[in-house]
């Protein structure tokens, strides 16, 4: 069921930010995403298992009747977790994505969502089982026309500030699917999908370590350790095809052997955090279309 | 007649780089020993030689500068050694060379690649 894949992408949103939680982001701040992102899945849940019920309790409603969704207030989610429901008439398909319309999502959210509708094709799963006469407004659009309307409304001030020359978030997220192509690694590894899954999660390790070190010898502004970290990281990068990372992890190896900006390190090892959840989403999808 | 496996020590500290050219060299029908740091080098030559010796450069605890200088001036072994290196070390590279190392690949390092320059440095001994 359609509904259970978006269900299991978010599932997956919530492992992502439990991987992250103590290495990449502080306590505090992890804690308001886990329970932002668990407020937004119980409350996803909740509104699909209803939508799901009204649906199949009535006979199919006329298209036309979609009505654009409001932009909710962060604030309301947050605390409440709850949210109006919205009772257009849709199709099962635009019902669920109504869901996700209704829902404010974060800076964050967004991203992961974008991610995953680039990456897992989610919106054409979804547009296959519109009903024939019913509206062919993609979930996709309508997911990414909700999520260009939040980013515009959001209080960015609680969004994280990344700028980067190298890495933009909606420009990185769209182009996840592409980005990441496992044939050659699973070449190199003479078709054997399990030692392809094998280095897959041994590049995930070496990341998380690799956030870890660079937090730790940023902080104790050991240059040496950052630059040694960052040589080392590279090679998996580059077995990866994850070049935005491996242009990042170049350039602070640079900064290290050069002018030793810790202004600079930082902001690359933001750029770092930024895009490396995106590159492991990628990653999975990438795996998962070889299996 | 049955021919006996090549011993070949792998020291590279990247455990994703180091478990592909692991499973790689041994589907090439080499005995590999693979070892992640200077000091498991050396607990490794201390009970063992090899036939190849292919090392990273950066490593822990002891480069692979200093492991070609330990082969070739310590334990006095004429074994091919193949050291992998990073684009833009040549520097270290020539050291290496100066100091008795065989050849060298760079990173991004091609499995199949590795496996033609092990096979030709043990048919040159």
């Amino acid at each position: 069921m359609n509904i259970r894949i978006l269900l299991t992408k978010l599932s997956e949103f919530e492992a992502t930010l439990r991987a992250y939680s103590y290495e990449q982001l502080k306590a505090t701040e992890a804690r308001e995403l886990k329970d932002k992102l668990g407020a937004f899945r119980r409350h996803l849940e909740q509104k699909i298992n209803r939508d799901v019920s009204e649906i199949s309790g009535r006979e199919s409603k006329p298209p036309g009747c979609h009505k654009e969704p409001e932009i909710q207030q962060s604030a309301d989610f947050a605390t409440t977790g709850t949210q109006k429901s919205k009772t257009g008439h849709h199709s099962e398909a635009s019902e669920s994505t109504g869901a996700l319309e209704a829902t404010y999502l974060t800076y964050e959210q967004i991203n992961y969502l974008n991610a995953v509708l680039a990456s897992s094709d989610i919106a054409g799963l979804v547009g296959r089982d519109l009903n024939a006469g019913a509206e062919k407004k993609s979930a996709k659009q309508a997911i990414q026309t909700k999520s260009d309307r939040s980013f515009k409304t959001m209080d960015m001030g609680n969004a994280r500030k990344i700028i980067s020359k190298t890495v933009q978030p909606d420009k990185g997220l769209k182009g996840a699917s592409t980005r990441v192509d496992l044939t050659p690694v699973l070449e190199d590894c003479l078709g054997q999908l399990d030692l392809l899954e094998e280095l897959v999660l041994l590049f995930k390790q070496n990341a998380l370590e690799f956030i870890g070190q660079l937090k730790i010898h940023l902080q104790n502004m050991d240059f040496e350790g950052v630059r040694f970290a960052a040589h080392k990281i590279k090679s998996g990068l580059r077995m990866m095809k994850t070049t935005e990372l491996l242009g990042i992890a170049e350039q602070i190896e640079a900064v290290c052997k050069t002018d030793r900006d810790v202004k600079h390190l930082n902001f690359l090892f933001d750029c770092f955090l930024e895009e490396y959840p995106k590159i492991e989403i990628a990653i999975d999808m990438a795996l998962e279309k070889l299996k | 007649m049955i021919t006996e496996k090549k011993k070949l020590l792998l020291a590279e500290d990247d455990a994703l780089l180091g478990s592909l050219l692991n499973y790689r060299l041994q589907k090439g029908g080499y005995e590999v020993q693979l070892v992640h740091d200077g000091k498991e080098v050396m607990e490794f030559l201390a009970g063992s030689v090899p036939d190849i010796i292919v090392t990273d450069i950066m490593m822990p605890y002891f480069s692979g500068i200093e492991l070609v200088d330990y082969v070739r001036n310590e334990l006095k072994l004429k074994i091919p050694v193949i050291i992998i290196s990073s684009a833009g070390n040549e520097e270290n590279v020539l050291n290496a060379f100066e100091l008795g190392a065989n050849d060298f690949i760079s990173k991004p390092v091609s499995p199949s690649e590795l496996l033609v320059r092990v096979g030709r440095e043990l048919g040159k001994t």
